[in-house]
Order: C-alpha cells, then sequence, then structure tokens
C-alpha cells in the first residue's frame, strides 16, 4: 500500500511549526522520524491532511546537561542518543533498552519526542523514562508547559498532548550516587515487538533496594508503574523471598491482552520472569549496565 | 496519482546531482525506482520490517520505504547500484555467490547494504532483513569471510 495524498511543509524555525499547528491543529501531524507514522500511513491507517516535517529544526536535535538533569531533544534520533557521553554518563537504562528497539537502520531515524509522542504501550523508551521520572517539554504557540511522564500517557497511542502542542523534549534527571538500572524484554525476534518488557531503577545499598522503580511495557495500555511489585520490594535486602512476592503482587499491576504475539497468562509468566531478572540485575556488581 | 502539490527535490544520487519535481507521498524508495529506474532498490513489507529496501542517506543506513522522497532534498543518497559500480562490494558479492547466500535474489541488495564485520553485529544488523530462502547462516558466513579478509588485507574500514 501507499499512503494517501497529503501536502507537506518543512518549517525554518520552531515558531513557524507551532503557528503552523495552532492553525491546522488535528489536521496537521508531526513528522519527525517517521518510523511508526509513515508505516501507519501506507496502511491508511492514518491519513494526515498536512504533515509538518520538523526535521529542519535543529534546535530540537540536542542533547543537553544542566546541574541536575539532561534534557534530550524530542528530535534526537535513537543512534545519537545511544551514542551520547550524557546518556551513558546520567541515564544508562536507556543505553540498556536502545538496542532493543527495532534494527540500526530504523534506530537511525526514530527520535525521542517520536516515541514519547507516539504513546505506543509497547514501547521501550517510553517505560524507561518512567522509571527514571522523566518529563516531557511541551509547547505551543502560546504556552509552554511540562508534565511528569508518569501523567502524561493516557491509554494505547493516546496522551494528554494538545492538538496544537509539540513535544519539544524529554528532561532527566542524573543518575546519583549508588542507583542502578536493569532492563530486559521478550520478542520474538531481535528488535521485534515487545511481547513483554521491563526497566527497574533504585538505590542499591549491598542487597538494599530502596527508592525502586519497576516500569513494564507492553503489559497493559501505557507503559505501567509495578506499585504492588514494588512495595514488596521497597527498602528490604533482594533475596529469593522478596523476589517471589513481587512476582506474586504483579497480578495487581499489570494487565496484559490476549494479542498475537501471546496469551495474557503467558504475558503475565513473562512479567514475573523479567522482574526476577531486572531485579537480580540491579544488584550485580556492574550495575546491570551489560545486561540485555 | 497526479498530485498538484508537487514539490522541488534536489538530491546526489550515487553521486550524480539531479533535480525533480515529486508528489509528497512518494517514498524515497519509490522515487529511486519508478522515476530514477534504480530498481535494485527492492520493496516488499513497505513498513520497515523487511530490510529489502536498505539505503545509505549522509552516509547512514535507512529503510527507503519509510522515508518520504523529499525529505532527501539536499542529502547524499547511495543505493546498491552506486555501491556496486564502484566495486566496493565485489568480495561481499564474491562471497554471497560462492556460498550460496542467496536463492531468490530478493533480499540480497539489502542485505549486502546492512553488511556489517563481526559475527555478533552481523547477526544483530541482520536482524532487521528478512531472507525467507537461505536461513541466514550462509550468509552471516559470508558477510564475516569477507569483513576477515579485509581485515588480513590491511583495510581499516571494514563496514561497506
Amino acid at each position: 500500500m501507499k499512503a494517501a495524498a497529503f501536502d507537506y511543509v518543512k518549517p525554518a524555525s520552531l515558531d513557524e511549526l507551532l503557528d503552523l499547528k495552532l492553525k491546522y491543529g488535528a489536521e496537521a501531524t508531526i513528522l519527525a522520524g517517521g518510523q511508526s507514522l509513515i508505516p501507519a500511513m501506507h496502511l491508511r491507517e492514518v491519513k494526515p491532511a498536512l504533515l509538518l516535517d520538523i526535521n529542519g529544526l535543529s534546535e530540537l536535535r540536542e542533547i543537553r546537561e544542566t546541574s541536575h538533569t539532561i534534557l534530550v531533544g524530542s528530535l534526537v534520533r535513537y543512534s545519537e542518543l545511544a551514542g551520547s557521553g550524557a546518556m551513558t554518563s546520567y541515564a544508562p537504562l536507556l543505553g540498556l533498552a536502545i538496542p532493543h528497539i527495532a534494527s540500526p537502520a530504523i534506530r537511525n531515524r526514530g527520535t525521542v519526542g517520536g516515541s514519547v509522542a507516539l504513546a505506543d504501550p509497547g514501547a521501550e523508551l517510553p517505560a524507561c523514562m518512567t522509571a527514571l521520572r522523566g518529563v516531557v517539554h511541551l509547547k505551543s504557540a502560546s504556552n509552554e508547559r511540562q508534565i511528569a511522564i508518569s501523567e502524561f500517557f493516557t491509554g494505547p497511542n493516546a496522551s494528554c498532548i494538545n492538538d496544537d502542542e509539540l513535544v519539544t523534549a524529554v528532561e532527566i534527571p542524573k543518575l546519583q550516587p549508588g542507583y542502578r538500572s536493569g532492563f530486559a524484554e521478550i520478542s520474538r525476534r531481535h528488535g521485534g515487538y515487545a511481547v513483554c518488557g521491563a526497566a527497574a531503577h533504585a538505590l542499591v545499598q549491598g542487597r538494599v533496594i530502596s527508592d525502586f522503580r519497576l516500569v513494564y511495557f507492553a503489559a497493559g495500555p501505557t507503559p505501567v508503574i509495578a506499585a504492588a511489585a514494588m512495595s514488596e520490594i521497597e527498602g528490604h535486602e533482594l533475596n529469593e523471598e522478596r523476589i517471589e512476592a513481587a512476582q506474586a503482587a504483579l497480578a495487581n499491576d499489570i494487565t496484559p491482552l490476549d494479542n498475537l504475539h501471546g496469551s495474557s497468562e503467558l504475558r503475565h509468566h513473562y512479567a514475573r520472569v523479567l522482574a526476577g531478572e531486572v531485579l537480580n540485575q540491579l544488584v550485580l556488581e556492574d550495575g546491570g549496565r551489560n545486561a540485555g | 496519482m497526479p498530485d498538484e502539490n508537487e514539490i522541488q527535490l534536489n538530491v546526489s544520487v550515487n553521486g550524480e546531482q539531479l533535480s525533480r519535481s515529486v508528489s509528497p507521498r512518494l517514498s524515497l524508495a519509490d522515487f529511486l525506482r519508478s522515476d530514477l529506474e534504480l530498481t535494485g532498490t527492492h520493496l516488499a513489507c513497505e513498513h520497515g520490517a523487511c530490510g529489502a529496501c536498505t539505503l545509505q542517506v549522509n552516509g547512514e543506513m535507512v529503510r527507503g520505504c519509510l522515508m518520504l522522497a523529499v525529505q532527501a532534498n539536499g542529502c547524499e543518497v547511495r543505493t546498491i547500484e552506486g555501491l556496486a559500480d564502484s566495486g566496493a562490494l565485489s568480495d561481499l558479492q564474491d562471497a554471497f555467490h560462492s556460498r550460496n547466500s542467496l536463492q531468490c535474489g530478493f533480499c540480497p541488495a539489502g542485505m549486502l547494504m546492512t553488511a556489517h564485520p563481526s559475527r555478533q553485529e552481523i547477526r544483530e544488523y541482520l536482524a532487521g532483513n528478512y531472507c525467507r530462502c537461505t536461513g541466514y547462516e550462509a550468509i552471516v558466513d559470508a558477510i564475516e569471510q569477507v569483513a576477515t579478509d579485509r581485515a588480513d588485507n590491511g583495510q581499516g574500514d571494514q563496514r561497506v
């Protein structure tokens, strides 16, 4: 299939883009990396009247460091993020996840902002950024706002972004001393869609885990913060009994449906396996940096 | 479909500077195949899964089906024809031939565009390229052999 006809504009400035988004609203779709949008257009699942190509807006392509955070511009491509020193130093969880995203040719085009704006519940980065307590930066012609990424997603491919807004960046707190990350995903083929996946982040002292975050993807309508499982681990020394308690609690957290990748029951099983995997990564010598 | 809102595209393809008027809905792979008759770039799934349309744009490997032709404005595009004509792929083509790394011939253009040196890297890179004939083993063998040969010959940049 081929995409239906549309108009195409490549704004030269962010102001011009935001003015056009204000004028055309939902009729105008943002083209960032296009690695999900263009397939959906080819399949005629979406038929935008107007594509606004933001690839000329170099200010969206920066990874900027502030005193406590890193700001990842929405047009930063997965391959650029993977090669960035700021990510390696301050958000290594993202580095564990990126090799699982599709294949290298897709990672050369797909963008951080596109992944967030698309709000695919099976995507890796939204879950990781939720585990890291990321903040989404949104901008319209008349307003700027920031929203915790844990509040941003409202359902499958749905978020609280308004029709006149653009995701300009995601801000991620810098890794603090003693914090470690874990990541694991099950897919049918390397780079394939996740059947189930998990991201973990915590302060690890010896084997005692605190400020623990466990977030699932492909396990519900949005990235899912596994609150019940987290409370079984929080403040405890990690041992088999704790891991089993967390695995049992997951039944209260996640709601994977039957789909072509696997039954709900199978995906619950995978979620329990992945909990054990990411928890064990947290207490590895290398802090899970070589996991995956 | 005729389109009234065609856009001017200036692009370098295999070293040749071109100027064409294109419809926004035309993918880069379709532009190469239908407008330039460079049919070595193959199209199968048209949603980024199969890798048959893999190209280089400004030196980076991309999916030709997931980029609009208009997005290549001002870019340098290299196709399988460009790399084959320059001889850059000769050893890989020979190795694919001698190891029976292809059967029906649909996927090899994308495979060759994706070839990468170490065995683990080859498998990771080729995870995005489907072959329905060979079972992949002979393809990995061929690429690995060429990577080793190139390293032995002191060719620093082993990547195609």
